[in-house]
């Protein structure tokens, strides 16, 4: 049975280069010289395929957004006309232009695969660096912002914790690794949880460790929660298992069913089906979960049907998407 | 309730943060909650940090710098927590020491270096380790060894007086 607890894990890199200001203070016509420059390193590198680049300007207020929907702008780079998008790897690597820095380099891939990832971006980092980084032998590679100086890495695992979450153990989890130079995120909701039970885990330490360290002690963290968080199942099924079946796949019947549904009720049970999921209580192929979790957030439906909607009319449109993508593979 | 950022519209999002073990509620409309899923890439509500920061660090008087390469001064470094260019990190390099040492603990590049090289491994201070141990055996629930790295830590620090 796959089990699904992590999710994505992504390595971000922060460059800028050394003869030109920071993005906030960038003059007339720098953006274009990085976007040139980053352009010129990308075109000319082998093995990183294809580079597709978009302008911000070229896109819609709401393909922007679509984007970071999707996690692959940031909603600062959404805000910036100069800022542009670079696909890699075949959507494996997006380097944002312009953002804070002027690289920000991101591999992202499914699954707890850090290491994978780190290699990934290294690769892209390596392309790029000709065109002259802005790194100091005791500050590492340097960056607008020193919270990202050194590394300029942030590495990520986005995990889903259900159970924990339930039982109110991520509180103590949070305590437990932010004394290791790591940080859990979250969105909590009143009662109910907004953010479907996702959490970010990542190193909040870039300077005086080194890039494989980092990722070793972020790799290990993650193992631990996940242990606890298939503890936190073994033991909700041991005190309740009827009712923890039943309540997951009431969620199941109501996402079959519904004819409308907030953002906020999809999120939660969405999550409640891939805990079903990944306790054998239904049979449903997680890439159909990871795809409707895109494709039922806000600028995404807008985008498919092409006109503004009421919160109304969206819930319903996300209601009809859910019933289509569950009755396809149930 | 009313959003605790812009005192307008109705809270209706519990925001928690937990940056190094200190923990930061908010209740938000999903309004303002959007410029602060901003921190979900990018890490700390860093404004606020720094300016906890200078005020420890308890110099009042603004040294009258300015970096020659891209004209941002103290003054507007210090506001913002952002640097302007990598002169700048030359120009505050005294002023940003304690910055970067409170932020991440130790104040040497350790990681990748442009053209292939590595970093040659910085040269960590033994109590510096030890904590590091500690810190990690803390993390495994390893109290005992924790506590052991402790009196070890403790007894360094005293030889070192």
């Amino acid at each position: 049975m796959p089990e699904t607890i992590a999710l994505t894990s992504r390595i971000r890199l922060a460059r800028n280069y050394e003869d030109i200001p920071f993005p906030p203070r960038m003059g007339e016509g720098m953006a274009q010289k990085v976007l040139d420059r980053t352009m010129q390193s990308l075109n000319g590198a082998s093995g990183l395929g294809a580079a597709h680049m978009v302008r911000m300007a070229e896109l819609s207020q709401s393909a922007r957004e679509e984007l970071v929907e999707q996690h692959r702008i940031s909603p600062e780079l959404s805000r910036k006309d100069d800022g542009a998008l670079v696909e890699l790897m075949q959507g494996s690597v997006y380097v944002m232009v312009n953002e804070e820095d002027h690289l920000r380099i991101q591999a992202i891939l499914p699954g707890l695969s850090l290491g994978e990832a780190l290699d990934l971006a290294n690769r892209t980092d390596d392309a790029l660096e000709k065109g002259g980084y802005a790194f100091d032998d005791r500050y590492g590679y340097l960056t607008a912002c020193p919270t990202n100086a050194g590394t300029g890495m942030r590495a990520s695992v986005m995990l889903h914790l259900p159970a924990l979450t339930l039982l109110s153990q991520i509180g103590p989890i949070i305590r437990t690794v932010s004394r290791i130079g790591l940080t859990v995120r979250g969105i909590y909701g009143e009662g109910s949880q907004a953010n479907g039970n996702m959490y970010q885990l990542s190193n909040q330490v870039t300077l005086g460790r080194n890039e494989s360290e980092i990722v070793h002690a972020l790799d290990e963290a993650a193992l631990q929660v996940m242990q606890r968080e298939r503890e936190a199942r073994a033991s909700m099924l041991d005190r309740n298992a009827l009712g923890t079946e039943d309540r997951l796949l009431r969620s199941y019947g109501i996402l079959c069913n519904a004819r409308r549904m907030t953002l906020r009720e999809f999120m939660q049970r969405i999550s409640d089906l891939r805990l079903a999921m990944d306790l054998g209580f239904v049979e449903v192929d997680p890439k159909t979960l990871d795809d409707l979790m895109l494709e039922a957030q806000p600028a995404a439906i807008l985008r498919r049907e092409g006109k503004p909607l009421s919160d109304e009319e969206q819930n319903a449109k996300r209601a009809d998407l859910v019933r289509a993508a569950l009755e396809a593979v149930g | 309730m009313m959003c605790e950022e812009c005192g307008i519209r109705e809270a209706t999002i519990h925001f928690t943060t937990i940056v190094n073990g200190h923990s930061r509620e908010l209740m938000l409309c999903s309004e303002c909650l959007n410029k602060h899923k901003h921190q979900m890439w990018d890490g700390i509500p860093l404004g606020e940090l720094l300016q906890g920061f200078w005020k420890e660090n308890g110099k009042e008087e603004t040294p009258q710098l300015r970096c020659p390469s891209c004209g941002m001064d103290y003054e507007e470094f210090k506001n913002s927590g952002r640097l302007g260019c990598a002169q700048c990190y030359r120009t505050f390099s005294q002023q940003l020491e304690p910055v970067l040492s409170r932020l991440h603990g130790r104040v040497r590049h350790a990681g990748k270096v442009p053209g292939g090289q590595k970093a040659a491994p910085a040269e960590m201070d033994p109590v510096a380790k030890l904590k590091q141990e500690m810190e990690q055996a803390v993390a495994k629930e390893d109290f005992e060894r924790a506590a052991a790295l402790r009196d070890q830590i403790k007894a360094l620090q005293k030889e070192a007086e």
